[in-house]
């Protein structure tokens, strides 16, 4: 079959290397366990998808051991990281359990830990989950959301970063585009 | 119990866009070339994300509402151009209204026939696997047939602006 061909030519160093081209926020998805543990991953793939109703979602890896924890209480936030949050990254993508020790966060509504510092904080409850190719694509419905301050920090080609503005008038139909 | 949360905080569009702008997003160019026509067909998303590698998936999501996607989707196959700083004259074109919307940009047809918009980044030729309706969008899932790196900087959607990507300080990209 064609998709068995697909496979073998697009293999997952050069897919890494290929997307590696595209610029993304970076962004941790939070929520607690039965136990009130906190939980937390990070994701490159977390979009805007529906305003009505208000609707996000994000990707995870099917290999990941912290989102099955994560989902089973259906609740969770997006904390948009900010510039100066690298550093949250490398805790949250540590194994076992200390990934918030020295990350200071409050409970936001729905229980979750909102991180301080994030430049946005969206609540979201898990209403569909699909599962496409080798991850799991999540889609949440969103509770509450509150802006911080900041500037994003991006992540593209293995390197984190931040928006450069272009000095450059923009039409309103370009703006609108997105 | 978070019912009363849920609904003492209701979210209307204004207050949507506005946390959303501090989501940086890449901006992608999809397009195809009509098969009874030739018409090529184009739109601008801020959402194109990768998706699986194995196998090679990406992902997208349009309004409900657009009339460009259905034109689009007409074709078995389309290409994605992956946009560079410098190209917003390619977002301006692709978001006007108009029958030629590529008529005034570069671009060749790739091996799989679809147009690759020139000086962009990467290219993808994708194959649509399945259109998942959420809420007032469609998230389009597409199997990647081939996909092509080429070099620069991205350009870049934040906070309502097109800006490109500056890298942080070595110490702190470790």
């Amino acid at each position: 079959m064609d998709t068995n061909l697909v496979a073998d030519i697009i293999t997952p160093a050069y897919y890494r290397q290929v997307l590696g081209k595209l610029p993304t926020g970076v962004v941790a998805i939070t929520g607690v366990n039965d136990d009130d543990e906190k939980l937390g991953l990070v994701v490159g793939t977390f979009q805007s998808l529906s305003l009505e109703p208000p609707l996000v979602t994000f990707c995870v890896d099917k290999s990941s051991s912290t989102w099955p924890k994560l989902r089973k209480l259906q609740n969770f936030t997006a904390n948009i990281l900010a510039d100066d949050q690298v550093g949250i990254c490398r805790s949250l993508s540590r194994k076992g359990p200390r990934k918030f020790e020295n990350l200071p966060c409050s409970l936001g509504p729905l229980g979750t830990p909102h991180l301080d510092g994030a430049t946005a904080w969206i609540d979201c409850v898990v209403t569909a989950e699909v599962a496409v190719g080798d991850h799991y694509m999540v889609v949440g419905a969103v509770t509450n959301m509150t802006e911080g301050s900041g500037d994003a920090l991006l992540f593209r080609g293995g390197k984190f970063g931040q928006y450069q503005p272009i000095e450059m008038p923009i039409p309103e139909e370009a703006r609108s585009a997105s | 119990m978070t019912a009363m949360a849920v609904t003492a905080s209701p979210i209307d569009s204004d207050r949507y866009r506005a946390v959303m702008r501090h989501l940086p997003t890449g901006v992608a160019a999809i397009c195809s070339t009509d098969p009874l026509s030739g018409a090529r067909n184009g739109m601008i998303v801020g959402t194109f994300a990768s998706l699986s590698m194995d196998p090679a998936l990406v992902t997208f999501s349009v309004t409900h509402t657009s009339t460009s996607w259905p034109k689009i989707a007409r074709a078995d196959r389309f290409g994605v151009s992956l946009l560079a700083e410098g190209q917003q004259q390619v977002c301006r074109a692709l978001s006007a209204k108009g029958e030629d919307k590529l008529g005034a940009l570069d671009w060749s047809e790739s091996d799989w026939g679809t147009p690759r918009i020139h000086g962009s980044l990467a290219w993808f030729d994708c194959r649509v696997e399945q259109q998942i309706v959420a809420g007032d969008h469609l998230i389009v899932v597409a199997s990647v047939l081939e996909m092509t790196p080429s070099d620069g900087t991205p350009l870049i959607f934040h906070g309502g602006r097109f800006g490109s990507f500056r890298e942080s300080a070595p110490a702190q990209a470790a």
